[in-house]
């Protein structure tokens, strides 16, 4: 964590893919700093140990494998298995989680956690006073039930039902990061839950790439529909309460995207004010290739187009009036938009 | 360098009775000032208030402070009228960790809803402003600025 309160999420990405040593938490004069080949930036902190860490369940089970947290939130991942990757190819192709999760699913480690337990796991979290201000809820996409994703819909109901019985509220800050549902899908996340935010990520603001990068949620929904339903998600959880997540950077190059930044640049923007005007903002985040991804061996776009493009989500958020709450620096963080919302 | 708070000036700082303000600029340069009665002495070089309120002007702006080393300005007026300027910089947020949580628990204990941030300012530089002080040092340097009136004989 930063002075400012800025958490920083960090990835190995391996000495074979370095263009230059990478930044370096050190110990210098008995203080934690970030170090930039040698030269020190800033102090920082690791962000610190939640109590419920040193518990078990009522069943033996130690907490801290169920639910893992940010400085501020809980992460609560029903399942670490994305079932985009049972079709060969169909996972997202920068995507490290997924691809740990097809390793997960060889081992036969493909289970939803039991939502009782989960809730169990957060009532003695939330004892700490004042550590959390939120629930993440994810899911790897279940395409699974009576409709598309009706089975991963159900859980994530089952289980928002359950938390909600620790609440005087109707609803709770909260945020879900599902698969895009239809409309008969979202009123029911909304109606039968004290949900309070909707998110569901395009990963790219282009038809091409999406098809591209995302084959499995090209083919099972699309990209037009996958916009349709956030307009929709927006209608249902309301102006400000809807976003989607953006992989920043897989739009150009790589035999995916856009030849040059400034062709990224004028259709991203584009597409991402067509979706505030419609109530749905965006977090950036900075794509990072992995040595487990796909696409490993990927370059990603200069600083500069990340700081610009950034700024133009800012400015877009700022002209249709749109919060981001839900998804800022302190309960998610690690999207440099949402941070730059933090001055107006 | 000495204590850039000394320690009579602590006293009035952390006196109940003090009042404290802060102005700040948001990233357009826009003012901004606020009561901020929970400012307190931390170090001689550090003050630290709670912000309450995440969504609050001060917060923006305190934000602004310290991305952009941006001054703030405080004042501070005792109980007998002693009055100082402080101006600083935003030093560090705490919005997560046991030293919060302290402080979130004292807060919410005494009825307060929430609390967005526990903020320490860097002070920069510190001058007195108490009306008798500056009224003596401007007989004293500007002995022009009299109207004449005011220096008739009896």
């Amino acid at each position: 964590m930063f002075r400012d309160g800025t958490s920083v999420l960090f990835h190995d990405t391996g000495e074979k893919r370095q263009h230059r040593a990478p930044y370096l938490v050190d110990n210098v004069d008995s203080k934690l700093v970030l170090t930039d080949q040698d030269e020190v930036i800033e102090t920082v902190d690791f962000w610190e140990r939640a109590d419920y860490f040193d518990h078990q369940t009522s069943t033996g089970k130690n907490m801290q494998i169920l639910i893992g947290n940010r400085p501020q939130r809980f992460d609560v991942t029903g399942s670490w298995y994305c079932h985009f990757w049972d079709t060969p190819g169909g996972g997202c192709k920068y995507c490290p989680i997924g691809a740990q999760g097809g390793e997960k699913k060889k081992k036969g480690e493909v289970l939803l956690t039991d939502p009782k337990e989960i809730v169990e796991v957060l009532a003695e979290g939330i004892k700490q006073r004042g550590r959390f201000a939120n629930i993440l809820i994810t899911t790897g996409s279940i395409l699974s039930g009576k409709q598309l994703l009706d089975d991963e819909l159900n859980y994530h109901i089952e289980l928002l039902k359950e938390i909600g019985k620790l609440f005087k509220t109707d609803r709770f800050p909260s945020q879900l990061i599902g698969t895009a549902y239809n409309r008969e899908q979202l009123e029911r996340l909304y109606n039968e839950t004290g949900l309070m935010s909707y998110t569901a990520d395009i990963e790219v603001l282009n038809e091409t790439a999406f098809n591209r990068l995302c084959p499995g949620k090209a083919k099972f929904i699309g990209y037009q529909e996958w916009k349709k339903r956030l307009k929709i998600a927006a209608e249902i959880f309301g102006r400000g309460r809807v976003d989607t997540g953006l992989v920043t950077g897989t739009e150009i190059g790589n035999g995916i995207g856009f030849r040059t930044e400034d062709a990224a640049f004028a259709a991203v923007s584009e597409e991402a004010e067509e979706l505030a005007e419609a109530g749905v903002s965006v977090a950036a985040t900075i794509w990072q290739p992995s040595d487990i991804a796909i696409l490993k061996n990927a370059k990603n776009p200069s600083l500069e187009y990340m700081i610009r493009i950034s700024r133009e989500f800012e400015r877009l958020r700022l002209k249709y009036n749109l919060a981001v709450d839900f998804d800022d620096y302190r309960r998610c963080g690690n999207h440099p938009n949402t941070d730059l919302a933090r001055l107006r | 360098m000495g204590a850039i708070i000394d320690e009579r000036l602590k006293q009035i700082i952390n006196d109940k009775n003090s009042l404290k303000v802060i102005a700040s600029q948001n990233v357009d340069g826009e003012l901004h000032v606020v009561y901020k009665q929970s400012l307190h002495v931390i170090d001689e070089d550090l003050l630290e208030f709670y912000e309450i309120i995440e969504s609050s002007q001060n917060n923006k702006n305190m934000v602004n402070s310290i991305w952009y080393e941006v001054p703030v300005a405080i004042n501070i007026l005792s109980e007998d009228r002693k009055s100082f300027e402080i101006k600083g910089v935003a030093h560090k947020a705490h919005v997560a960790g046991k030293y919060f949580e302290e402080k979130y628990v004292q807060l919410t204990d005494k009825g307060y809803y929430d609390l967005s941030t526990v903020w320490q300012i860097k002070v920069i530089e510190v001058n007195e402003k108490t009306f008798k002080v500056k009224e003596q040092e401007a007989l004293e340097q500007h002995p022009s600025y009299r109207h004449l009136d005011q220096l008739l004989k009896d």
